[in-house]
């Protein structure tokens, strides 16, 4: 399963777990599941923009406190080494 | 292999009484393990530290129909992996001290990720039961799971339970009853590598065979080492014979992705058990989403919505935020300044112009925008907590796969909307230094949100009703410069290489008007502050710059400044005026707005907007909105810039190129702009 989710991936393009789960015929909770395996694997990695708004690196931007950039993970395939 | 019957042999071998066993309560973390495990010592525990560990260790006693139980609640833990000191102590526990008994707590509300972990547990070879806890929780979200289903396809006993309400709790000291009466006669499914490697898993168990410590099993253990689980390949290494050794590590250094077959067989397993247990009706929330989506994250319907929603922004912005900011502007801010003029009237001249000029005419310019702003943070806030912005973002990449752009390059640059700061930041996702620096360049053409305020400012002042196609218009147009620089991009570094960009995309929900009014708020007195103390600070100076050395403005070190500029803004239609508040957009971009504040002042019937359009025509006020959406990063921008690219040549080169692009353009619309009769 775990293989066909990696091929999936592999034909590249814009994916959610909903539409990954449909192809898989599975639920999105169990490829997100999936897709942190993948992560902890090594195979893909999980975005984390969530961190790059803070005080420190905003300067003076007002929004800096307030700011929460995608609350959602995103994860993107690891270029080979 | 009948582990329940195992288990009474190893009882009787081992001379453990059946009046007094050892019980392991394990589970992930927050499936109610600690509340069952309250629920049955009651007052009789204690609590200390696992050996050599600062990880809690909880042990309590019980008595049930004569029995006594030693009840043991491991950390709670994902899987059995060696990644945690909590997961190497569960697995440690079990396969070392040998509880009689383990007690797997799941959630029937997130089926499938508890299994993960009792995927482990059931080829630990010691006896299995699964409390399937929170089938209240499920039955709320629609969920239905069938335990004797469930129970049947797994091969160990479930019990369903709801641990808050104590309720399932006499049902699981039926069934440890019945384990320790020798009744239970349930035949574990194992979970089992891929196909594609279980020749591989074989001849690992042949050559470890007879050779690992007493306390592993076999197969748990070629697993793990297939796994690449450290801790076992350090003892292996140390207990089998050197040249048995070496072609395990053989093995294993072939088959690295054994890793992989391993966990697909997990999920195979666990993929299984809850096709056969759960019913999942598709209702309410999940159902609404589903459907919205169908719209929402269409290929080129999604594109419509993203592109309709944009412009009724626009619209809302300029409806509401425009008029309230002109009002606030001639009826609040202007006969504050009178007033002020008034009372400061025996100061020296300089001090009222100081007052009237800078304070009042740049950081109050600057505060009007305040109904502007708070327009823009309510529509992309309420957008945000709808869950609309994630499919926002989800259907730009799909456009922009389809196109050709890269997806590690797109998700940044889309985080640009907001802020160019974090745009910039969120390109460490790219691993090819060339495309990383190249999407950091791009990074600062994206329109931010203070950007689009000045935007928002300024085109009423020109283009009146048409304000929101020209503002509609010019954001749709820096995306397709972004999207062209992109796509060359893609083909110069990545070589066209298809990845993927997998999003998460939250459920629709009403928002939460309470914390959506209070992040307004949170947001509005960050602005007032930031007017009060960066703009107001740079307001003095421009006004200084504007006052001295004569008092003169056209004489002013401002003029010259702006004069020295102005051939190249005259390409572009500007005036020295123009090309000063461009230049002090810099430091911040609002500070554009401040700037013409202090340069134009007031009248006493018309705001800054009025005397805007009266002093410029259309083509020139075009060409400037043009050149202040691409010109150079503020200075925060530029700051990470030269952070992320450790490099004061990149930092320049994206400076220079900026300049160009934005001249360029606005060159151009004003040439055509003319020409036209604008």
């Amino acid at each position: 399963m775990l293989t066909r989710l990696l091929d999936l991936i592999k034909l590249g393009g814009s994916l959610t777990p909903a539409s990954l789960a449909t192809q898989l015929g599975t639920t999105p909770s169990m490829v997100e599941m999936m897709l942190e395996e993948l992560t902890r694997l090594g195979l893909l990695k999980e975005s984390d923009f969530q961190n790059n708004c803070d005080q420190e690196t905003c300067g003076t931007c007002y929004l800096a406190k307030s700011c929460k950039p995608q609350n959602q993970r995103v994860w993107l395939t690891k270029q080979k080494e | 292999m009948n582990l329940y019957r195992e288990f009474r042999q190893k009882s009787e071998l081992n001379g453990v009484s059946q009046r007094s066993l050892t019980i392991a309560l394990a589970g992930q973390p927050n499936m109610g393990k600690s509340t069952i495990f309250n629920l049955l010592t009651g007052l009789n525990q204690h609590v200390g530290n696992w050996p050599g560990k600062t990880v809690e260790k909880k042990e309590g006693d019980y008595q049930h129909n004569h029995h006594s139980i030693h009840l043991i609640d491991l950390p709670g833990t994902y899987s059995l992996s060696a990644n945690s000191p909590e997961e190497i102590i569960s697995r440690n526990y079990i396969l070392q001290e040998k509880p009689d008994l383990v007690v797997a707590v799941v959630s029937a509300a997130n089926l499938e990720r508890s299994l993960y972990l009792v995927s482990e547990l059931i080829v630990l070879e010691t006896p299995l039961m699964i409390v399937l806890n929170m089938i209240d929780v499920a039955e709320q979200e629609g969920i239905k799971v069938n335990a004797k289903i469930l129970e049947a396809a797994i091969g160990v006993p479930v019990i369903p339970m709801i641990a808050s309400r104590a309720s399932g709790v006499r049902e699981l000291l039926d069934y440890i009853d019945k384990f320790i009466q020798g009744e239970l006669e349930f035949q574990p499914n194992l979970p089992q590598i891929s196909t594609d490697h279980q020749h591989v898993k074989e001849l690992i168990d042949q050559l470890i065979d007879g050779f690992i410590p007493e306390f592993y099993p076999k197969n748990w253990t070629s697993m793990k080492l297939l796994e690449g689980d450290v801790e076992i390949y350090d003892i292996l290494k140390t207990v089998l014979p050197l040249e048995r050794w070496e072609t395990i590590d053989e093995i294993l250094k072939k088959h690295e992705d054994a890793g992989l077959a391993i966990a697909s067989g997990r999920y195979e397993w666990i993929e299984r058990n809850v096709r056969a247990a759960v019913d999942r009706p598709k209702l309410g929330q999940v159902g609404l989403t589903d459907r919205l989506d169908r719209f929402a994250t269409h290929p080129v319907g999604g594109l419509i919505i993203l592109a309709v929603i944009l412009g009724l922004t626009f619209w809302v912005t300029f409806t509401i935020g425009t008029p309230i900011q002109e009002w606030m502007d001639s009826k609040i801010l202007l006969p504050l300044g009178i007033l002020a003029e008034s009372m400061i009237i025996d100061a020296p001249p300089w001090v009222v112009s100081l007052v009237v000029d800078g304070v009042f005419g740049g950081m109050g310019a600057v505060i009007t925008f305040l109904p502007i702003i708070i327009i823009f943070f309510a529509a992309f806030g309420f957008l945000e907590d709808v869950g609309y912005m994630a499919r926002a973002a989800y259907v730009m990449d799909n456009f922009m796969h389809w196109m050709g752009l890269h997806g590690k390059s797109f998700l940044p640059l889309f985080l640009g909307f907001g802020c160019n700061v974090p745009a910039v930041m969120g390109t460490r996702v790219i691993e090819s230094w060339p495309a990383r620096i190249l999407t950091i360049l791009l990074a600062p053409f994206v329109p931010c949100s203070a950007r689009m305020a000045v935007l928002a400012f300024i085109a009423p002042a020109f283009f009146g009703n048409y304000a929101v196609l020209v503002s509609w218009g010019m954001i749709l147009s820096s995306l397709a410069v972004l999207l062209l620089l992109g796509v060359v991009l893609n083909k110069i570094f990545f070589k066209g290489e298809r990845t993927a960009f997998i999003m998460e995309l939250p459920l629709y929900h009403i928002p939460n008007w309470r914390s959506a009014i209070l992040l307004i708020w949170q947001r509005s007195l960050s602005f007032l502050k930031h007017a009060g103390t960066i703009i107001l600070m740079m307001s003095i100076v421009v006004w200084a710059l504007s006052e001295f050395p004569g008092g003169d403005l056209e004489t002013s070190y401002l003029a010259q400044i702006g004069n020295f500029f102005t051939p190249v803004g005259n390409w572009m239609g500007l005036d020295w005026k123009l090309t000063v508040a461009l230049i002090s957009s810099f430091m911040a971009k609002e500070n554009a707005i401040a700037t013409l504040g202090v340069l134009f002042g007031r009248t006493e019937e018309l705001g800054l907007v009025q005397t805007l359009s009266m002093t410029y025509t259309p083509a020139v006020g075009l060409a400037f909105m043009v050149v202040s959406l691409l010109f150079i990063p503020c200075a925060a921008t530029v700051a990470v810039i030269k952070k992320e690219t450790g490099s004061w040549r990149w930092t320049f080169v994206n400076i220079g190129l900026m300049l160009i692009v934005s001249i360029a353009a606005a060159s151009t619309v004003y040439a055509i702009a003319s020409a036209v009769g604008l």
